[in-house]
């Protein structure tokens, strides 16, 4: 890329992989110039299956956005998922050099590692280690506690972890194509930067972001993060259900959830929905409440989980903004409804503030995800010294991907 | 792996030798009630040491067989009213090759269903220790109903470099402190779900065959697809490349109270799909154990051998096995093998009215015996819920239920 303060976020779905090239503006939002996107294949339940076919969806992606965009893609910021991600919080403490007595970047990084000293399963890596608030001496919330006297730093964070080789399958098959990738961000914190204001996070929220294959979820209270997971459900699983309840082919269950389904229940008239005539399947009649019976159950049992998963972290009374639905199946017709009535909370529809370009692009919550990223690389990169930049990422990522 | 329930003592476990010792003393390391142990060896320092309560002490400076005789009638007293008799011990060390054919005569000879779990050595432990352990092991396999073996140079095969020496022994010792109480738990299963006894003493029976075996255990909400993908990756099942030459596999699947139907649907299935050709396929489930205690799975393979039907009654032998050592005293030898025998063992361990587990004949991939009586039983339908699109990809289970079914046909609803 020739201009610095452009970043390109690169999400590979289950149902579509996604590029967003964006330019971060001085004022802290973002101007969308050009996306790129291509059906998946080779990805399931957010994870990669066929690496020959991820690759080169990828690669028609990344062509589509340079055209659309007239920008050279070199380096992505990659949006991750699947059901091995993994969270949990801890504190880390760190006792500050008598002969110093100030807290500077050292003791902030050694408070971090710190807190990542604990067991995770041999097989796993971290991903994020997200800071919640620090401690000083006691003095707790403590939001930059840099440059303060003190004997003893404390810090709360919030930690991602999932399977390594997993997470390389990713990298891998940016590497075959030569493309560079600057950080991976879960799913869920990259579209919270676009579904959320930070006046919202402050207040407490939930983002659900349902996609294809995988739904995310993240809990901010009090501005910090505090809560994470994905279950490996989304939309697909309803397609499914279709598919064998009503005995279609998935193709033709995609197409009626798409322009047929609701998820509620008082939608369910009596009625036919009639499926024309196609080469390789022969039209039928489809009885209206038997589909909105399945898409309602589904629909109801992934707010069910959720809530028990969203519970274990955090208690929903917390949660002052609601609920923010987010990702391609967050369109489907009385969604909402069953999300306010399972968690007994507002749902709101993700802000577009702070972005600008093709309002079709930001207005549409499938591409939150990839947004988000871009927004995300534009903070991370206003906070950083230009030179450590480089170094940083390589410092994360550098045992994650030997080149042979 | 924490054996949770405690299985009534119809049976012995008798390590002889340092290392069946050892394995002993590792399974009430684990489990401290862990009842009906009995310690052999001549060597007085690593009994002293032991901490299984019934210990029969050899002397030390006598050959070892001469010494068996001396201590036989406390031998055949400790067996008791056993049904089981389990041999445990290293082959390749001069204890345990020469006594544990000599102890499973006796075992045949009082009619009792003798096993053998027993390692074979290490390359590095030298060609003498070898070629002990490899007649040894002719003779246990030739009088015992069935003989578990655990090859130790596959434990470290893995990564022989980086293999510390001393891990690999206690490698070793842990694979024992699982596979003993799981072959345990396979025979005395009064759960619902259970192997056919027969059918296992069959399998680990027929001459020639190879047994292998892995486990894993987990916890959590995907605790069902991380015992498995740790029971096929474990190296002696060489990373489920086994299960696809075995003619017959026994599952273990033991957890706590909530272990749902699905889990053990999945468990089949998966199974089933690593197997591939056709096989005899038997799954045991135990789903007492509280709720904190981890799903553990334990696969049993056996592969390759001729079907022992035709030749060899799997209770009993098919030929008279000569004594190790013309000085040893003489041994009563086992009963002649007849058909008669072998029934009235069966029946005696096994009676016929024991209840029939329907979902266990039913999950057979193939009739194990063509003489076995007809189930007339209703069957409980164990084939694959519908998965669609989901069939080949990794399961999501949470709590206990595969969510890639359609959630309608897992509530009940009905559609019009």
């Amino acid at each position: 890329m020739s201009r610095e303060q452009l970043f390109v976020g690169l999400e590979i779905g289950t149902t579509k992989i996604c590029v967003v090239v964006s330019e971060g503006l001085s004022d802290g939002s973002i101007h969308i110039i050009g996306v790129g996107e291509t059906p998946s294949r080779g990805v399931r339940k957010g994870e990669i299956i066929d690496f020959a076919s991820v690759t080169e969806c990828i690669h028609e992606a990344i062509v589509d956005a340079e055209e659309k965009s007239n920008v050279e893609i070199k380096s992505v910021w990659v949006a991750l998922s699947g059901g091995h991600l993994q969270s949990f919080n801890n504190r880390g403490s760190w006792i500050i050099p008598e002969n110093r007595g100030t807290i500077n970047d050292e003791d902030l990084r050694m408070v971090e590692i710190n807190a990542k000293e604990v067991t995770i399963p041999a097989t796993n890596t971290f991903l994020h280690t997200i800071i919640q608030n620090y401690h000083v001496d006691g003095n707790r919330n403590v939001i930059d506690p840099e440059g303060m006297s003190a004997s003893r730093l404390e810090a709360d964070f919030h930690i991602v972890h999932g399977v390594k080789t997993r997470i390389q399958n990713t990298l891998r098959c940016l590497e075959s194509l030569n493309i560079d990738v600057e950080d991976i961000v879960m799913n869920s914190l990259a579209a919270a930067q676009v579904a959320l204001t930070q006046q919202q996070k402050d207040l407490g929220a939930l983002v659900i972001d349902i996609g294809g294959g995988t739904t995310d979820f993240l809990v901010y209270i009090d501005g910090a993060v505090r809560h994470s997971g994905v279950l490996a459900l989304g939309g697909d699983h309803i397609t499914n259900d279709i598919s064998i309840g009503l005995r279609l082919p998935i193709v033709r269950a995609e197409l009626l959830k798409v322009e047929e389904g609701s998820a509620l229940l008082n939608d369910a008239v009596s009625g036919k929905i009639t499926l024309k005539n196609d080469p390789g399947f022969s039209g039928c009649d489809i009885d209206r409440r038997a589909l909105t019976t399945i898409i309602h159950a589904r629909v109801f049992e992934l707010f069910q989980l959720l809530r028990r998963e969203v519970e274990r972290g955090c208690h929903l009374d917390l949660l002052g903004t609601g609920l923010i639905l987010t990702g391609g199946s967050s369109r489907l017709r009385g969604i909402q409804a069953i999300a306010e009535e399972v968690f007994r909370l507002p749902v709101k529809v993700p802000s577009t503030r702070n972005i600008s370009g093709p309002t079709s692009t930001f207005e549409n919550p499938e591409f939150a995800t990839a947004i988000g990223l871009t927004k995300y690389a534009s903070a991370v990169y206003s906070q950083l010294p230009q030179e450590s930049l480089f170094s940083k990422i390589t410092g994360v990522f550098g045992g994650l991907f030997r080149k042979n | 792996m924490n054996d949770f329930k405690k299985v009534p003592v119809r049976y012995r476990i008798i390590g002889a030798g340092n290392a069946g010792v050892n394995f002993l003393d590792r399974l009430l390391l684990v489990q401290p009630s862990f009842g009906g142990l009995v310690a052999l060896n001549n060597d007085q320092e690593a009994l002293v040491a032991s901490v299984v309560p019934n210990q029969i002490a050899l002397a030390p400076m006598v050959e070892p067989l001469a010494a068996l005789a001396e201590v036989k009638e406390r031998l055949i007293q400790e067996m008791g009213e056993s049904l089981l008799v389990v041999l445990t011990g290293g082959l390749g060390g001069s204890v345990a090759s020469r006594l544990l054919p000599e102890i499973a005569t006796i075992s045949k000879s009082l009619k009792k269903v003798t096993l053998a779990c027993v390692t074979l050595p290490f390359s590095f432990e030298g060609r003498r220790a070898q070629e002990m352990a490899r007649s040894s092991l002719e003779a246990l396999k030739q009088i015992c109903d069935g003989v578990v073996l655990l090859d130790n140079n596959r434990l470290v095969a893995a990564d022989p470099v980086i293999a510390k020496l001393g891990e690999t022994f206690v490698a070793s010792e842990e694979a024992f402190q699982v596979i003993i109480p799981a072959l345990l738990a396979m025979f005395f299963n009064k759960g619902p779900v259970r192997i056919t006894r027969s059918d296992l003493l069959k399998a680990l029976s027929r001459p020639g065959a190879k047994t292998h075996f892995g486990y894993g255990q987990a916890v959590g909400s995907n605790r069902l697809h991380e015992a498995i993908e740790r029971t096929f990756k474990h190296p002696l099942l060489d990373r489920g490349r086994f299960l696809a030459k075995a003619e017959s596999i026994f599952i273990l699947l033991r957890g706590p109270k909530d272990l749902s139907f699905a889990e053990a649907q999945m468990v089949m299935q998966e199974v089933e799909r690593f197997a591939k050709g056709e096989h005899d396929i038997q799954l045991s489930v135990q789903a007492d154990g509280p709720i904190e205690v981890p799903l553990q799975l334990f696969l049993l393979a056996v592969a390759g051998g001729k079907d022992s039907s035709s030749e060899k009654p799997a209770m009993a032998l098919s030929k008279p096995v000569e004594p190790l050592s013309e000085k040893s005293t003489p041994i009563p030898k086992p009963a002649p093998p007849t058909k008669l025998d072998k029934d009235s063992d069966l029946e005696e361990l096994f009676p016929k009215t024991a209840y029939q587990n329907p979902i266990t004949a039913s999950v057979q991939s193939k009739s194990s015996s063509a003489s076995k009586p007809k189930q007339t039983q209703g069957a409980l339908n164990l084939t694959a819920a519908q998965r669609g699109r989901f069939d080949k990809s990794e399961p999501t289970i949470v709590e206990g239920e595969d969510l890639d079914t359609p959630t309608y046909l897992r509530w009940g609803i009905k559609l019009s």
